[in-house]
This record gives C-alpha cells, sequence and structure tokens, in this order.
C-alpha cells in the first residue's frame, strides 16, 4: 500500500492533466475552428480577385486589338479539327496568374489552363473543367467544387466584350483542415508537460511537508509505546487543527495504556509474592522436617512428594510470571559472555543418561567454542528443554542428535529425534500456552509438564535475539533449531 | 560469624535460622524493618540476610540507609521479586548478592558463604568418607588408591551425597542441585546417574557406601 503521500500526489496529478488537457483541446479547437473561418474567407477574397485579375488581364489583351486566339490543326479520330488557343503572348501573360485559372471560350472550349491545372490528374481536370462551365457566372461567394483529390473555391467572371474569350474561371485550393495554430500547439505540446511536473513536483513536497508531523507522531508513539517509556506524551504544537487533536487523542491513549500496565505490573509483583512467599514456607517446612536425625522411610516418603510438588509449583509460577512479563515486551535477562561448548556439553551428558533409561543413543559431533552474549541458566533451561523433549517422544532404539554451529553472524543448536513427529496440522500449536497434542505422546510411566516448556524455550530464544523454530514429520521425528546472533563486539 | 536474619515470615525465618545454626553459626531473628536497621547498625554482624517485604520499613530501605550510613556489613537479599531490574535495583542499593524464593536451604547456604568471604571449601577443600576422597579444586576422585574417573553430573551428585553424608537426600534436592532450577525431565534421572556412581565406586568393594531409601533418594554412609 502505497503512503497517503503518495496518493494525494498521484491523485492530484491525475486531476491536474486531466484539467490541462480538457484546456489545450479545448482551446485549441476554437482557435482551430475561428481560424479556419478567417482562412475560408480570406481564400474566398483571393480567388474573387484572381478572376478579377483573369478578366483584367483579357480585357487588356483585347484592348491592345491584336489577336487573342490561334488554332491549330490537328487530327482526331481520322478527322480533321481545328483547336483554338490563346496566343503564345497572352499565354505568357496568363501564366504570370497564379492557382488554377481557365480561359474558355463561347462553345465551352478550354483556351488556357494554368499550371496548377495541369498537374491534375485527368479525372480532375474533366471534372473541374465541367463545374468551370456549370458554374454561374459573376457570383460571391465562389463556388466549392469537390475534386477527388481536393476542394476548390472557384469563381468564373464572364468577358462581357464580344470576342473569343467568353469566360474565365479562378480557383484556389479551399484547404479544408486549415491551418493548425502552431504557436498555440507548441505553446501547449511544449508547456503542458513542464506545468504538470513542477505542479507534481510540488504537490509530492506539500505532501510531505503536510505528512511531516503525522511522521514525526508515529516515530514518537512508536518510541513511547515499547513498553518502557509509557511515562512519556507526545508534543503539543498548540494549532488547534486535526494533528493537535489526533496527538491529544494519542496521549490520552497512552495514559490508560501507562495506567494498566502499571497495574499489570502491580499484579505481577504481587503475585510473584503472594506466590512465592507461601512456597517458600512451604518448602522451609518441608526442608526441615525432612532434615530431623534418623526419620525413617515412612516420614520421608511423603515429604519427598511434597517437596516435588513444591518445586512443580515454583516451576510453574516462574513460567508464568515469566510469560507474564513478557507480554508486557520486558525480557528480563542477566546479560554475560557465555561460552557454548561447555554449555552444551553439559546438556549433551543429561541427554545421554536420559537415553540411557529410554534406551535411546545421543550424538554430538565435535564442537567448535563459540560465545554468545546470554543469560547461562536461561540458555541451560532452553538446551535442556529441547533434549528433554527430543528424549521423551523418541521411542525406544531411536536416536537423538545435538549439533552446534557457527556462522557469520549467528550460531545454531539444533535438536534432531527420531521420534514420533508431530501432526503438520499441530505444528503450528507447539509453541502455544498449556497447548499439548491431543494423543498419547509420552510414555505412559512418565508425567507430562505443564504445557509451558516450548513457550518458555521460544520466550528465551527471543529474549536473546534469536528464534526457535521447528520442523517435523508425523513419524519420521522431529528437528528443533534455536538461532541466536553472536556478539561481534564481544568476538 | 554472627548473622542477623530479617524476615518477617516466622517460618521462613525459623527455617533459615536453624539452618545456619546447624553450621555452628549464632545467627539472631528479627521480624521488623526498623528493628532490624537498628540491630543490623549495631556492628556486631558478620552478615545480615534482608527481606524486601516486611512491617515497619520495607528491607530496601533500611538497605540504602544502612548504606548512607557508611555501614559495610555484607547484605544478602531475599526476594520474590526475579524480574532482573527489581535485582539491579538491590544490587544498586547496595547488596552483595540476592536469593530468590523460594529457594533451597542449600543455596542459601552457597550465598551466604561466598558474601560472608569465608568459603568452606577454602578450609576443607577435600571431602573424605572411608576410604572415599573428593578432592573439590580439582574434582578429582579416589577410593583407596584407585583414581575413579566421573562424568560432571555423577560428580556433582557424589559430592552433593557425600558432603551431606549419613542424611537421606531426597531426589528432587539431588535434581536441583546438579542441574539447577527449571529442570523437570519426568524421569528420575538421578537413579541412572546412581547406577553408574554405585558401578563406579561401590563395585568390588565389601562394603557399599551408596544406599537406597526407597520412594525418598539416597544416603551416602558407612555400612
Amino acid at each position: 500500500m502505497a503512503s497517503i503521500r503518495a496518493q494525494l500526489t498521484a491523485a492530484y496529478a491525475a486531476a491536474l492533466l486531466t484539467t490541462v488537457a480538457v484546456f489545450a483541446a479545448i482551446s485549441y479547437a476554437t482557435t482551430l475552428s475561428a481560424d479556419r473561418t478567417a482562412r475560408q474567407h480570406a481564400v474566398e477574397q483571393y480567388v474573387a480577385s484572381e478572376a478579377d485579375l483573369l478578366l483584367r488581364t483579357v480585357e487588356q489583351a483585347e484592348a491592345s486589338g491584336e489577336p487573342l486566339v490561334t488554332y491549330t490543326t490537328v487530327i482526331i479520330n481520322k478527322k480533321l479539327d481545328s483547336i483554338p488557343n490563346v496566343t503564345p503572348k497572352l499565354r505568357t501573360v496568363l501564366e504570370g496568374v497564379p492557382d488554377y485559372a481557365l480561359v474558355l471560350d463561347a462553345k465551352g472550349r478550354t483556351l488556357y489552363n494554368s499550371f496548377a491545372f495541369r498537374q491534375l490528374d485527368q479525372d480532375d481536370q474533366v471534372a473541374l473543367s465541367q463545374a468551370a462551365l456549370a458554374l454561374r457566372a459573376d457570383t460571391f461567394p465562389p463556388a466549392t467544387v469537390q475534386l477527388r483529390s481536393r476542394q476548390l473555391l472557384v469563381m468564373a467572371r464572364s468577358v462581357p466584350s464580344a470576342g473569343p474569350i467568353t469566360r474565365v474561371v479562378a480557383g484556389s485550393e479551399a484547404k479544408d483542415e486549415g491551418v493548425a495554430p502552431i504557436a498555440l500547439g507548441s505553446a501547449i505540446f511544449i508547456a503542458a508537460p513542464i506545468i504538470v511536473l513542477i505542479s507534481i513536483g510540488a504537490a509530492y513536497v506539500i505532501a510531505g511537508r503536510a505528512f511531516r508531523p503525522v511522521d514525526g507522531i508515529i516515530n514518537e508513539v512508536e518510541a513511547i509505546t515499547d513498553g518502557r517509556s509509557l511515562h512519556r506524551r507526545l508534543a503539543l504544537d498548540g494549532s488547534g487543527d486535526e494533528l493537535t487533536r489526533l496527538t491529544r487523542t494519542l496521549n490520552a491513549m497512552i495514559e490508560r495504556l501507562e495506567t494498566s500496565f502499571a497495574a499489570l505490573r502491580r499484579f505481577t509483583a504481587d503475585a510473584s509474592h503472594e506466590l512465592k512467599t507461601p512456597l517458600t514456607v512451604m518448602r522451609a517446612d518441608v526442608e526441615h522436617a525432612m532434615a530431623v536425625p534418623n526419620a525413617s522411610t515412612e516420614q520421608l516418603e511423603p515429604l519427598e512428594e511434597a517437596l516435588r510438588e513444591v518445586r512443580r509449583m515454583s516451576d510453574l509460577v516462574d513460567s508464568l510470571l515469566t510469560l507474564a512479563r513478557a507480554d508486557e515486551g520486558r525480557f528480563d535477562l542477566i546479560r554475560e559472555p557465555v561460552p557454548l561448548e561447555p554449555l552444551v556439553r553439559e546438556v549433551y551428558e543429561t541427554a545421554v543418561i536420559l537415553g540411557e533409561d529410554a534406551g535411546i543413543s545421543v550424538y554430538l559431533p565435535v564442537l567448535e567454542d563459540v560465545t554468545v552474549s546470554g543469560d547461562p541458566t536461561r540458555l541451560r533451561q532452553l538446551f535442556l528443554n529441547l533434549v528433554t523433549n527430543a528424549i521423551k517422544y523418541t521411542p525406544r532404539d531411536g536416536r537423538v542428535d545435538l549439533s552446534l554451529s557457527k556462522r557469520l553472524d549467528a550460531i545454531t543448536f539444533t535438536v534432531r529425534d527420531s521420534g514420533i513427529g508431530i501432526a503438520a496440522n499441530d505444528l503450528p500449536h507447539i509453541f502455544d500456552r498449556f497447548w499439548r497434542a491431543d494423543r498419547v505422546r509420552s510414555r505412559a510411566s512418565e508425567r507430562g509438564g505443564f504445557g509451558l516448556g516450548l513457550a518458555i524455550a521460544q520466550y528465551i530464544a527471543h529474549a536473546h535475539g534469536g528464534s526457535l523454530t521447528v520442523s517435523s514429520r508425523l513419524g519420521r521425528g522431529s528437528v528443533f533449531t534455536v538461532t541466536l546472533p553472536i556478539d561481534l563486539s564481544n568476538s | 560469624m554472627k548473622i542477623l536474619v530479617i524476615e518477617d515470615d516466622p517460618t521462613v525465618g525459623q527455617f533459615v535460622k536453624r539452618g545456619l545454626e546447624e553450621q555452628r553459626w549464632g545467627v539472631d531473628l528479627v521480624g521488623d524493618g526498623e528493628e532490624g536497621e537498628r540491630l543490623a547498625s549495631s556492628d556486631s554482624y558478620d552478615l545480615v540476610i534482608l527481606d524486601m517485604r516486611l512491617p515497619g520499613k520495607p528491607g530496601l530501605q533500611v538497605l540504602h540507609s544502612l548504606r548512607a550510613r557508611g555501614i559495610v556489613v555484607p547484605v544478602l537479599v531475599l526476594t520474590a521479586q526475579d524480574a532482573v531490574d527489581a535485582k539491579v535495583q538491590t544490587l544498586r542499593a547496595g547488596a552483595d548478592d540476592y536469593v530468590t524464593k523460594p529457594f533451597a536451604f542449600e543455596e542459601l547456604l552457597a550465598r551466604v558463604e561466598a558474601v560472608s568471604r569465608r568459603p568452606r571449601a577454602l578450609t576443607t577443600p577435600a571431602l573424605r568418607i572411608d576410604d572415599l576422597v573428593l578432592d573439590r579444586d580439582t574434582h578429582e576422585v579416589r577410593r583407596g588408591d584407585a583414581a575413579i574417573e566421573l562424568t560432571p553430573k555423577e560428580y556433582a551428585v557424589l559430592e552433593y551425597l557425600v558432603r551431606h553424608a549419613g542424611k537421606v537426600m531426597s531426589r528432587t534436592l539431588i535434581t536441583e542441585y546438579a542441574w539447577g532450577y527449571h529442570f523437570d525431565p519426568g524421569t528420575n534421572i538421578v537413579d541412572v546417574v546412581i547406577n553408574h556412581l554405585r558401578k563406579k565406586i561401590d563395585a568390588g568393594h565389601d562394603h557399599k557406601l551408596i544406599h537406597t531409601v526407597r520412594g525418598v533418594g539416597y544416603v551416602v554412609k558407612v555400612g
């Protein structure tokens, strides 16, 4: 999802582009249309003046008294014919008149046609000649003649004298498409993108400015709600705008959070005390009773039973409080350099002892020593938990493989077993609190835990900035992998 | 050594008092913060064991005012709070160490020895019963003339039993000593270790040292 800033800029750009495009199109069309009308008018005037010029030229030639027409004898269709033509002298003068020009005699024969006329193809020449004859002479505005290749405005003038030339016709291209308003076009096509780009840039900057206080609020809220800084509040700028109201609302929310977190912390502390003090008392009583000299087995056995239960309860209380604190985002850990080689060896020895009882072989390859920064008690708890589980869920004659390896910036400790495995739909839940697979997993002789072991194990891994992951196939075994970052500054 | 225990809970207080007295130390027990502070200031104790929640004056305040007045007697704090920040707070206030409730007496004892800077291990490095000798510095074990190779866990279990020779030690206490808290294997791991120890220590000897107390634990004794 794009940021609101980007969305705003995009919306603004789209609106601006549409506006500019519509505006450009309308102004271009309007200009084009006005221009076309003006142009049409100019062409009409031009054609009329050309027709006048032709007429005057013919009249002047007539006034000179010289013959205007010569006849050429040709044979057409085996018949002798004589074709009239303007004299070369008159032709020369007529060639001075630009565009389309025709000079006709009374029989409608063409005595002269201009260069432009001769450039037309045969069909258009015929069509124009016929139109020239059919036109009503001396009417303004000129008539429109549609040829195949182009459209002409054509005007005919009759020659009033009794000479051989009776009609002159002038024409010019109507240029229906008109001339594109180049200046306007280039203005639009060059300026519009620049304007749009600048505007988008400006919009982006302005949106950024507008959202900078929001970014600030986001960062501050993140810093405050990390669990340790709830006493802090967001700064109010006092401008009374929406952001100030948002800030006030957030501050009120943080205050409520602070209150409930404080209550939770108080409860955790109280619960620690209220639960642990009686456990301490019970433990003290039991230990003391056991220390009586020459106590009989009958006296000791229930005491040992009680001691074991007190210990289990203490462990449960400790786990619950640890997880409660983890929920608050507090990772209570000692941080000291922990050499893992001796720790893993100790865990391995324990696994071998447990495996011996359960008929399971445990393997550990040669270890290289790596040191992580962490809480040795908690790391021992994490590793022991994983090997205890692996042994518990592996049938007799199975095997459990431990390994510790070092990568660039992390170590991995893996526990691989050939046990009963975990069903795919159970896998996502095994780190959940109090979750226990709904099936006979462990040997009947053993008493299970509270289902907190893996939740605690994962908490310990997370609290060290690491992870605990599992992969498993039902009936084939499971692999639990602990990854812990190596404190590079220490090594 | 004379120790002052400031603890309002009578059961815990008496338990600690009796346990320490068994070590032949003189122990005074008070249940009130004000009274405790007055006694601790009297310069007649080598060590103060101070509970954090006290009537009269909270433990942390007692600690603060003791240190503020330049009284340097070692203080071992008992606390139910095992959050690291709470522990750090007590250490910053001038405590020398802390023990988290609930605790095994063995642990308290170890802390007392460490804080009072009179570790027993220095005065009696070797543990001895019959012809079995444990060197607590080197972890070397001999029975008669024969050196016995033990794994670390085997040594830990044996040392614990020999240290308390003649007393029945419960499986729970042994497990806790050798593996620490937070370890619940769900099986009697101690039995397996004891089997190893029997093979290494008692096999081939007429008089056995390791004896089983059914349903409870084990005892090391002669005969």
